[in-house]
């Protein structure tokens, strides 16, 4: 016994497990930095074009001054794996999506589904569920392009525009977790913001807005000026159900739905023809500074009710339009008249009912209508849906809305 | 080699956030849905009943170890069987913390590890605790408690602000049945306090501050519940699709777009602590088979440890889906008789002992009955 | 047994081996012959002088008693005369600086203290300079040194006690501690432990270290040293036991715990909310020199995902064209810089100036340009460096951990850094130092003890102990037992 004692005494038992761990473990030692195996993906595109799935990724390389230089590579295949395998094959390195911010999926992917896209991604792939997800029209290349002209720019990025553009549209977070969720709940029902690909020569407007010098990607028009891709966002929505795109929202009407969803979200509401004392046939702009909402719920009788509590604080912004020069003698919350505020009470409510309106025809319940019922009036709810059933069941709900509109926190 | 009473309830900390913070909500979520915190709450207040109940009879038996304690109350035969049977139950915990512990540090750390690699430095470390013995493991834990408390506080608070309430809504809307099937579905994650059935005679309650046992069961019952009411405000019905409850809240607070660097010192931290729970039911089980076969070293259930840890990794890598033995009926009847029928046998043996003893003892020694009571 | 002066300073010659430095004077005293011997580098010649040769050449009483009673009570004129039964004792003494007196024909040989303490003055030690606060330090010679603690402790419970150690040297080494604070069984471990200790020599306190800790080949200190005398009565106070050397300025300590090191003589000096914010920093900076190259290669290799985008891009172009893999050019960093160190620490102060601009900037410098290195990991090897002598004392440890961690680092990444940190947690648990926890009092956590532990509280309300280090618990208030008084 003693002789096995110290066979197994533990200070040699430690010993030969650190030999073994060290003979195992010494390749480590000269192992190179794993940037410099793997390329790291920042942006990730996915299309279909002719039965075939195409990837395009933009991948973090050094550049001059630790200036991020990005590149953009493209490979396609039968299957998504296969894809991806060939944008390996010409970059040479192993796809590393550890930090890839953004997923971009193209239009007719999003037309045939894209849940099994993201599963493979995420699962496979080990993408961060957190990473943003936004829909694109147009060629795959074209989109390619146009990210490599915004990432030239150092301070723009599709992330930084997409975190931007939760303060004016619905969507809390366009990340990959949000779109499950969606898709697992009950209506299966998910959002994904829109961004669209343009010219230069389309509209010369935006491109200030987009910026950036590009070279490579420039290429010459007829009339001897330089062309260059762009993506305009402008706050539309792709809609999708059981994960396959079913329709866009334009902006205006998100903008519209954007009165239900119960966050501080801004932006501008143009109130036309105001006539009053201070008002002559006037254009007024009017700021939202800050919105909360107070949904409620409950049931009169049989029939649903949805009640909007809305408060409003705006700012007049611009007034447009011949005003007598006194006006600007005023103090900032003189402007906001009796008539003004009843304006735009009307222009809320009015927008609010034409939402209502479009989720009803469309069947699609971008008020969250379905959600507050189902948790705050479960019971109930489950026996209205019977009668009703999921898709119909907007159009028996009666909409309250108590608006109140202020110009004082 | 004692520990201290502050340690002890140091020890029952580390025990109830064990495993508890990992697959457990997302597995929860599949049959209890957004009550599933109903479910936690309660096991782990049956926990702390049983842990207090536990560390009462450890505190009353003036024997050095629980075989003694069990042997007076329960006779001889029996005991040596239930040790048997805690074994097993040890077993079970020891190869689900590892389990859950190779997933966590793969998938989080690298793009992939071999098993050897990620097995034999923790064979390494929970090898030198177990040699050292509970007070080593007590101290540890004392070392790094404070630090796993803040830093999950700290992920849970980051990440609050995207919480929607209304995921836990509707309340108890299936009854009360699919939270009691989930719960002894997933028992095996549960019955923690059995551990403190091996720490007989190796605490010291001189200096004891009765409420610290309490206070620090409160503590890691509050941390995992918060860490849960966040975890599911956050994901609500991907819960399921989410194995790391503790690292996936902090990669999805604001928007981030990786996890941030902080949270990775707490997700590092959580990976200390899992190798620390690991020791200390490796522990527990260590003794269990001295006591079962009557083995005085520490050496040899040592390395049997060891080698169970080692086998483990490496059947667990080889065999796909046999973690679903942590969800299986005889783990959950294991962990029930073991966590719960077993200390309540030893109370009522003890009860019935005393009764027994009480008008055939005389003088001193009966004195001293009546004083430890 | 009578001795014969004439003999007996032969048979003294002959064992000295007719050393040059043997000196003998031979006077007549009331028809006696007296012979005075003494080794002349160690002795003082003034006092030598004084109290032997001038009173007993310059006596003119009538003897009353016999000569060695006359000698000792009316001649010699010193604070201290000793008698001898042996030869051996007599030498002995005489090596360490003792004068010795042979009367022909008596059965005793007297000693007088002539020794001649040849030390450096009391200065501030390098290691362990204060901002404010005292600035004596320890010297070589044991009795300063003794002296340096009395003036500083006038108490009856102070107990000295001094014992010879090596079997040449004779080093004197001294147990102090004070009677009503110590833990007495801590006592009896010590002095026993060094009585036990077979040496030729001990050339310093640092020679008995291996005898003394439990966990001889652990590379971490389980003993404190001092320099200054102020914190050497500091932790006594506490209850520790403070081992003198003579020939040695480091004053040994024990028990010992790890906090310790993390504590100064200034903390005790300063605001209590600095010394907190100090502390915590100490803890910080030692984490940092520990395992910061460590963790930076094990980003590189195996968790590139952690650093932040921008980060990236500026170490990916900065390892551009470097021909190593992450851990050669840290551990070549690392070595470079324990190489300079070592340079550094031994070469003349004014060339230590060029050293550092040469390590430092062109080395620095030329390595990064020639493309050996990147700037990322010279930063982080550099303030692992700077951060190591946040805490001195343990630097050489530290220095060792360091390179362990890279190659851990390397090997298992973020994983194996983090098993390897709860092992070092684990081992410095284990360790207990004379009845003391190692980490106390963090863990096992003394409640009582946090007025001094990463925080420190106000001195006036500190009014007791601290239970982590070994003491007397009967006397643990600090303000006295008002009875005692």
């Amino acid at each position: 016994m003693k002789k096995l004692k110290s066979i197994f005494s533990p200070r040699k038992i430690i010993i030969i497990l650190l030999i073994i761990v060290g003979i195992i473990t010494v390749p480590g030692l000269n192992m190179p930095a794993m940037s410099e195996t793997e390329a790291i993906v920042t942006m990730l595109c996915m299309d279909k074009q002719d039965e075939n799935i195409v990837v395009s990724a933009t991948v973090l390389s050094p550049g001059p001054n630790n200036v991020p230089n990005y590149q953009v590579f493209t490979g396609s295949g039968q299957t998504l794996s296969n894809a991806v395998d060939a944008v390996s094959l010409t970059i040479g390195k192993e796809m590393g999506f550890a930090q890839c911010e953004v997923m971009a999926l193209g239009e007719n992917l999003c037309d045939i589904g894209v849940m099994q896209t993201l599963d493979f991604m995420t699962r496979t792939k080990k993408v961060g569920r957190n990473a943003y997800l936004v829909s694109f029209a147009g060629d795959i290349n074209d989109f390619s392009e146009s990210m490599s002209n915004l990432n030239k720019e150092k301070s723009l990025s599709l992330e930084k525009i997409l975190k931007f553009d939760e303060r004016y549209t619905l969507i809390k977070n366009s990340n990959i977790e949000n779109f499950y969720i969606g898709y697992f709940n009950d209506l299966s029902l998910g959002v994904m913001p829109k961004v669209e690909i343009k010219n230069t020569e389309d509209d010369n407007a935006i491109e200030v807005a987009s910026g950036g010098q590009s070279a490579g990607d420039e290429a010459e028009t007829k009339s001897g000026e330089k062309e260059k891709k762009y993506f305009v966002n402008d706050g539309s929505i792709s809609i999708f159900k059981k994960g396959k795109r079913v329709f866009d929202v334009d902006s205006k009407m998100v903008k519209k739905a954007n009165f239900f969803v119960n966050n501080e979200q801004e932006g501008a509401l143009v109130i036309e023809n105001v006539d009053d004392d201070l008002y002559t046939d006037a254009t007024v702009i009017v700021d939202v500074v800050r919105k909360q909402n107070e949904i409620g719920v409950r049931f009169d009788g049989d029939t649903p009710v949805y009640r909007n509590h809305m408060e409003i604080v705006v700012f007049v912004e611009q007034v447009l339009g011949n005003q007598p020069k006194e006006n600007l003698l005023k103090r900032n919350k003189d402007f906001l008249t009796k008539t003004l505020l009843e304006r735009i009470k009307e222009k809320v409510q009015n927008d609010m009912q034409d939402c209502i309106d479009f989720c009803k025809t469309n069947k699609v319940d971008l008020i969250d209508a379905y959600k507050h019922f189902y948790k705050l009036t479960n019971k109930k709810f489950e026996e209205y849906l019977k009668i009703t059933g999921k898709e119909n069941y907007l159009d028996n709900i009666k909409f309250e809305f108590d608006i109140k509109v202020s110009n004082e926190y | 080699m004692k520990i201290n009473y502050r340690q002890l309830s140091i020890l029952v900390f580390m025990s109830f956030i064990a495993l508890k913070c990992l697959a457990l909500p997302g597995l929860l979520y599949v049959e209890s849905k957004n009550m599933s915190m109903v479910v936690t709450l309660v096991l782990m207040f049956v926990d702390f009943i049983y842990a207090l109940l536990i560390i009462d009879l450890m505190k009353k038996s003036n024997e050095k170890n629980i075989l003694d304690f069990m042997t007076r109350c329960l006779g001889p035969v029996l005991p040596r069987i239930f040790m048997a049977v805690l074994i097993v139950k040890y077993a079970l915990v020891v190869a689900n913390i590892s389990k859950g512990l190779e997933f966590f540090v793969v998938e989080n750390f690298y793009n992939s590890l071999n098993w050897i690699v990620f097995v034999l430095p923790l064979i390494i470390l929970v090898g030198f605790m177990l040699y050292k013995g509970i007070r080593n493991i007590a101290r540890v834990s004392e070392l790094i408690c404070w630090a796993i408390f803040f830093g999950c506080l700290y992920i849970a608070l980051k990440s609050i602000a995207g919480i929607d309430v209304l995921n836990f809504l509707p309340a108890f809307h299936e009854g009360a049945l699919p939270l009691i099937k989930s719960g002894y579905t997933h028992m095996s994650w549960f019955g923690s306090s059995t551990f403190l059935l091996m720490l007989f005679g190796k605490v010291d309650f001189t200096n004891e501050k009765k409420l610290q046992v309490v206070k620090y069961s409160f503590l890691a019952i509050a941390l995992v519940m918060f860490v849960h009411l966040v975890f599911y405000g956050l994901f609500d019905v991907t819960s399921p699709t989410h194995n790391f409850c503790i690292s996936d809240i902090s990669q999805y607070s604001s928007g981030q777009s990786s996890i941030d660097e902080l949270s990775w010192l707490v997700v590092s931290l959580w990976v200390t602590a899992q190798a620390v729970q690991l020791a200390l039911f490796g522990y527990a089980m260590i003794q269990a088979i001295k006591f079962t076969f009557n083995i005085k070293s520490n050496v040899f259930p040592i390395l049997f440890v060891l080698i169970y840890i080692f086998v483990w990794s490496f059947v667990g890598e080889q065999t796909v889906g046999l973690e679903r033995i942590f969800l299986s009926h005889f783990s959950s009847i294991l962990t029930i008789f073991t966590a719960y029928v077993i200390p309540l046998i030893l109370y009522v043996g003890y009860v019935v002992e005393r009764g027994k003893g009480k008008p055939k003892k005389k003088g001193a020694k009966n004195e001293k009955v009546k004083v430890n009571i | 047994m009578k001795f014969n002066a004439v003999e007996t300073k032969k048979d003294i010659e002959q064992k000295l081996h007719n050393s040059s430095d043997l000196k003998s004077r031979t006077v007549q005293f009331f028809e006696k012959t007296i012979v005075l011997m003494y080794i002349a580098d160690i002795t003082d010649n003034v006092l030598f002088n004084q109290t032997l040769i001038a009173p007993i050449t310059n006596y003119n009483k009538p003897l009353e008693k016999d000569v060695i009673t006359e000698l000792k009570e009316k001649v010699l004129a010193s604070h201290e005369v000793i008698e001898y039964e042996t030869i051996e004792e007599a030498m002995d003494d005489m090596l360490s600086g003792k004068s010795i007196v042979i009367v022909d024909g008596e059965e005793k040989i007297l000693g007088l203290d002539t020794e001649k303490i040849t030390t450096r003055p009391v200065m501030e030690p390098p290691t362990s300079v204060v901002v404010k606060g005292p600035r004596e330090g320890f010297t070589e010679s044991i009795k300063y040194n003794i002296a340096l603690i009395r003036k500083r402790v006038r108490t009856p419970d102070l107990v000295v006690n001094i014992m010879d150690i090596g079997e040449l040297t004779k080093t004197q080494v001294g147990v102090v501690y004070f009677d009503s604070v110590a833990d007495k069984t801590v006592v009896s471990d010590i002095e026993k432990k060094l009585k036990k200790i077979k040496i030729d020599g001990v050339l310093d306190a640092h020679y008995l270290i291996s005898y003394l800790q439990r966990n001889s080949k652990s590379m971490f200190k389980q003993i404190g040293d001092v320099e200054k005398p102020d914190v050497l009565v500091g932790k006594m106070l506490e209850g520790r036991v403070g081992i003198i050397v003579d020939g040695s300025p480091i004053v040994l300590t024990m028990p010992f715990v790890l906090v310790e090191d993390l504590q100064n003589s200034d903390d005790y000096y300063s605001q209590p909310i600095r010394v907190g914010f100090v502390r915590v920093l100490r803890l910080l900076g030692v984490i940092l020199a520990v395992v910061l190259p460590g963790v930076f290669i094990a980003l590189e290799i195996y968790h590139y995902k952690i650093i932040p985008t921008e980060f990236l891009v500026t170490i990916m172009n900065t390892r551009q064209g470097i021909p190593f893999s992450p851990f050669v050019e840290v551990f070549f960093l690392v070595v470079l810089f324990e190489i300079l160190y070592e340079a550094n620490l031994r070469m003349p102060q004014y060339f230590g100036m060029a050293m550092s601009i040469v390590g430092a900037l062109i080395l620095g410098e030329t390595t990064v340009n020639a493309g050996l290195v990147s700037p990322p990991a010279v930063m982080i090897v550099a303030l692992s460096g700077i951060t190591f002598y946040i805490v001195p004392s343990q630097a050489a440890q530290f220095s060792l951990l360091r390179l362990a961690a890279c190659v851990i680092g390397a090997c298992l990444g973020l994983y194996g850094m983090l098993i390897f940190c709860v092992f070092i947690l684990s081992y410095l648990s284990s360790f207990d130092s004379y009845k003391s926890a190692y980490l106390a009092p963090t863990a096992p956590y003394i409640d009582r003890d946090q007025q001094d532990n990463f925080k420190r509280d106000l001195i006036k309300n500190m009014k007791k102990r601290p239970k982590s280090i070994a003491n007397n618990s009967k006397n643990a208030d600090r303000r006295g037992d008002e009875n005692q008084l």
